[in-house]
């Protein structure tokens, strides 16, 4: 045990994608993907970790809107519903007479994967993965930390009810699911301004996380950096990500997930494969996509049509090489740090959840190696959570860190550009006018037909203000999807503020699209006071 | 068959939102340290039809400002302005005699630094990307060469039934 320390935060979150009005929607797979290629991996590699009884400690923010999510009914049986397909196509993959011995192993470990999914989801946890998360929490190995109710994008909103809203919603989410108070807020997209911690501080946070340079460029400047915590003027703590650490797996020229051993993600079933064969396992609109089926590894930087064919064995052998090596490599570098840090230095790596198995499917596996390896080098340094930080060392380093994002060119361009900036007077106006519903009705409680479609309004100015839209419109991917939702949102908000207006409620209307997108059942529209 | 017959694929993009709220309002955002984005609504009532709007910038760190000339119907603006000043923004009416007459301001926007102590010029903190995805939609990392660490010993692993061994080091450099 040694006063230097490791804390590797995953950031788990899709944007609330629900569409019962539809047999399949393509963009409700996000969830799925994400299900049967990243959290259920990573579970069940927390499950082998804690089966060996290799100290595990780790911090994952769950947004609001992936636990509403994963507890939804429809949404749980729709993933039921795909994960026995994917088997089935590996199945069928398996016994497909034209694929060579070679193919047959690599479906043969989709077969299982999918099949272990499954299990895993209906019998391990109950259909509920929050279920696995909740008991990894209690057991003393997950800290979850809370973020905000929608990912709105903070620095962004202009009124200051509505930053308040998006957290305290968030925070109560995280907390209703999970159990507990959530110490610690993911900030959306790291997205800081100055004074966005005083928010944080009313809902009883005790730390955020910023990209490097939102604590390198704080006033003052800190002067152990982002290798420990600094204390905001609000009292709240601020962790910076580790450099280093976060190039290691990120980076597109020195990063793990481009070796040419590890599974290519470009290269699938669903394209290469006959169109007759794949066609059941396609939306209804039959346009081959992705089915989760790939057979290739990255080889090196060829065509997709020269990838060679992907050797499972070998792959996680290569993952459990990086696994060491980036614990190696913390190893250098804390012993570096205690030499040049005033303070018990600690390295801290978030990255996105979603990385870790979906884009980088041997991920879980990398993960699981730094524990394992991390349990033999804590002469070193000891793997902990920014609460376990917090609890041993207090910030010493006083500064109000820089406005920043962890997004391309560091600061607000990504939500904020030619492609995405007509959103922003919408929101704010309907901002505006829910703050306006909410103090008119603050001392005179509103009938129940009032109070059903004031709440109605805040989920759905909530649903607005997911930053994966302008992110979406901003890389014209899914942007006319992108481009509805936001719409869509602020249509309803504003149908439902002239009927609050006007008096002429439409008790079926509020009903009906409460089915659409039920999430915050215990909305209350008084946050927005 | 020729283009004009040719028939034009529909995007659902969702409900119409309206052009303006009509309100005499200028709104003035931070989008990082050298671009402010502006965003303003003129009434019709308020407003000369026709008439060109000029955005107005006032630097408040130094004492100076900037007009862009508008188009009628621009609605908004990217600015480009200098990390770590105060900025407060106009919309004005230009009248036929050439004077400006002023329609609304925005409230005060400063803009980040774009590295600790720049005016001393010291090295920019270092700004990595994250490359956010929504699933399945984010680039991922390209193929790359990368160095292996070697070691002193085992760490043991099992996945899918198969034990898998690697290297560890431990102990000194």
């Amino acid at each position: 045990m040694t006063d230097a320390y490791l804390a590797i935060v995953l950031h788990a979150h899709l944007p609330y994608v629900h569409h019962p009005e539809h047999e399949s929607f393509l963009e409700e797979d996000w969830l799925f993907e994400a299900v049967a290629e990243t959290y259920i991996p990573l579970l069940l590699a927390f499950d082998r970790l804690r089966r060996d009884d290799v100290p595990l400690r780790i911090a994952m923010s769950l947004t609001p809107t992936l636990l509403e999510m994963l507890v939804n009914p429809l949404l749980k049986d729709r993933c039921v519903r795909y994960l026995a397909q994917r088997a089935e196509l590996a199945d069928r993959e398996c016994r497909n007479g034209r694929r060579t011995e070679e193919h047959r192993l690599v479906a043969d470990h989709y077969r299982r994967h999918f099949s272990l999914a499954r299990d895993f989801l209906e019998k391990r946890c109950g259909g509920n993965l929050v279920n696995a998360f909740r008991e990894l929490q209690d057991a003393g190995h997950l800290e979850v930390l809370a973020s905000a109710a929608t990912h709105g994008f903070l620095p962004l909103m202009l009124t200051p009810n509505a930053v308040r809203a998006q957290v305290a919603v968030g925070v109560s989410t995280v907390e209703r699911h999970l159990g507990r108070r959530p110490r610690g807020m993911w900030l959306p997209e790291c997205a800081y301004k100055p004074g966005l911690d005083d928010v944080l501080a009313d809902e009883g946070i005790a730390y955020f996380i910023l990209d490097a340079h939102g604590i390198l460029n704080g006033f003052p400047v800190p002067p152990s950096g982002v290798h420990a915590p600094v204390r905001c003027p609000s009292g709240v703590a601020a962790f910076g990500r580790d450099l280093e650490s976060s190039k290691q797996v990120w980076s597109s020229e020195e990063g793990y997930p481009g070796d040419g051993a590890y599974r290519e993600f470009y290269r699938d079933l669903g394209y290469d494969a006959d169109y007759e064969e794949i066609r059941p396992y396609l939306h209804a609109d039959g346009v081959r996509r992705n089915v989760g089926i790939k057979y290739h590894r990255v080889t090196g930087r060829v065509d997709l049509g020269e990838k060679e064919l992907y050797d499972r064995p070998a792959a996680v052998r290569r993952a459990l090489d990086h696994g060491a090596h980036f614990v190696f490599c913390r190893q250098h570098q804390l012993r570096f740090l205690r030499g040049h840090v005033a303070e018990p230095p600690l390295v801290l790596s978030p990255y996105d959840a979603e990385l870790f198995g979906h884009w980088w499917y041997e991920g879980p596996e990398f993960l699981e190696q730094v524990f394992r390896v991390a349990q033999h080098v804590r002469d070193d340094f000891t793997v902990c959570t920014p609460s376990d930080y917090l609890d041993l060392h207090a910030p010493r380093q006083v500064s109000t860190p820089s406005s920043s994002s962890w997004g391309d060119k560091g600061y607000f361009e990504a939500w904020l550009n030619g492609a995405c900036d007509w959103i922003y007077r919408h929101l704010d106006k309907a901002e505006q006018r829910m703050v306006e519903l909410a103090r008119e009705y603050a001392s005179e409680p509103p009938s129940p037909s009032v109070r059903a479609a004031l709440n109605q309004a805040a989920r759905e100015l909530m649903l607005a203000q997911s930053s994966d839209w302008a992110f979406l419109m901003t890389n014209r991917a899914a942007a006319p999807y992108a481009e509805k939702r936001t719409r869509t949102h602020l249509h309803r908000f504003t149908r439902l503020y002239n009927m609050i207006r006007s008096g002429n409620l439409d008790d079926g209307y509020v009903g009906r699209i409460f089915g659409l997108n039920p999430v915050f059942a215990d909305m209350d529209y008084r946050v927005y006071l | 068959m020729s283009d004009a017959g040719r028939a034009v694929p529909y995007i659902d993009r969702g409900e119409p939102l309206p052009m303006s709220y009509a309100e005499d309002r200028i709104v003035a955002m931070v989008r990082d340290p050298e671009h402010v984005f502006a965003y303003w609504d003129v009434d019709t009532e308020t407003r000369v039809a026709g008439r060109p709007l000029v955005l107005r910038a006032h630097c408040l760190s130094e004492g100076r400002s900037f007009d862009i000339e508008t188009d009628p119907g621009t609605m908004s603006w990217h600015l480009e302005v200098k990390p770590n000043r105060t900025y407060r923004l106009e919309i004005h009416e230009r009248r036929p005699s050439g004077g400006l007459r002023l329609l609304a301001a925005s409230e005060d926007v400063t803009t980040p630094v774009r590295w600790a102590g720049e005016s001393g010029g010291e090295t920019p903190a270092e700004i990595l990307h994250a490359e956010r995805r929504p699933l399945s939609r984010r680039k991922r990392p390209a193929a790359a060469g990368h160095r292996v660490a070697v070691g002193e010993r085992a760490a043991h692993v099992t996945v899918e039934g198969v034990v898998h061994t690697a290297r560890v080091r431990s102990g000194g450099l």
